[in-house]
């Protein structure tokens, strides 16, 4: 009976509402020095954007320290999500704590813009770009989970 | 049988005239003559220039549409703003500087509004885009 209940929590504890930031199994993140165009050191390409809870956003208006962009490959109802509208609690609570602006997309139009590779309708390969405030690119990461981002978010400084 | 006789006895060709578009950059919005007014937006810094464009007609599927395609069938069609360049009227959440319909789920109402809709041989009608 224990072995059920525990076993009905665990499933209950990883299934997903519709708006449910869903991550992968970690695999390991790879550094990259290029991705596409891109390359570290260059300026993030600009977009203006809008959350699915209909906040808008221009990459040029962010002010913190460090913005992340975090292009997902999974499918998933969410175009953009920003900041305090992940649902993940651990990374949620990082962002709020740390100077940094944390963009996770799916928009296949700005990943593409990006240079991510885009097969059969979605994103090849998870990357994250961080930026500082300027927008230079200083990291590029593949394979990226949300472990990763909160490891991270770790070393950031604090607001 | 019944799409046979349809167009055995309809009158004239399915097509309406020249759509009839309006954009507007502040306050964002989307105006379609005779369907109504839709939330729009587009790049800050490089939005399309304003005057008249010839919206064309769309020449293939757009696969980076297809992530909105849970949302609206036909997401994967874009209409080209003017004869050249890469500035689409089309749904989505991010935009580079294209006419970007937020309204997701209203996007086929669009669509079937804009499709049938004829300017000419190459266009479905004109989007007039305002600074205002």
């Amino acid at each position: 009976m224990k072995k059920r209940i525990l076993y009905i929590v665990i499933l209950f504890s990883f299934s997903c509402t519709p708006e449910r930031y869903v991550d992968e199994t970690c695999v390991g993140n790879k550094a990259l020095t290029q991705v596409g165009n891109l390359n570290i050191g260059d300026t993030l390409p600009g977009f203006t954007g809008y959350t699915s809870k209909g906040t808008r956003f221009s990459l040029k208006e962010s002010n913190k320290d460090k913005v992340y962009i975090f292009f997902k490959t999974k499918e998933n109802p969410l175009g953009f999500c920003i900041n305090d509208e992940i649902v993940n609690e651990e990374i949620n609570k990082m962002v709020q704590k740390r100077s940094v602006d944390l963009l996770v997309g799916l928009d296949l139009k700005i990943a593409g813009f990006y240079g991510l590779n885009i097969q059969n309708g979605k994103i090849e390969k998870s990357v994250l770009f961080i930026a500082d405030k300027n927008k230079a690119i200083e990291k590029i990461y593949e394979d990226i989970c949300e472990k990763d981002i909160v490891h991270f978010l770790n070393e950031e400084k604090t607001l | 049988m019944v799409l046979f006789l349809k167009a055995i006895f309809a009158r004239g060709h399915p097509y309406r005239g020249s759509a009839k578009v309006k954009f507007y950059t502040k306050p964002e919005k989307l105006e379609i003559v005779g369907l109504g007014e839709f939330d729009a937006f587009t790049k800050d810094d490089n939005p399309p220039p304003t005057g008249l464009h010839d919206i064309e007609i769309p020449y293939e599927p757009h696969p980076k549409g297809h992530a909105y395609i849970g949302q609206a069938r036909y997401a994967k069609t874009w209409f080209r703003i003017g004869h050249s360049g890469d500035r689409f009227l089309h749904c989505g959440q991010g935009s580079l500087g294209c006419i970007t319909v937020r309204d997701i789920y209203k996007w086929d109402q669009i669509y079937k509004h804009l499709i049938i809709s004829r300017k000419g041989v190459n266009s479905i009608g004109i989007v007039e885009v305002l600074n205002r």
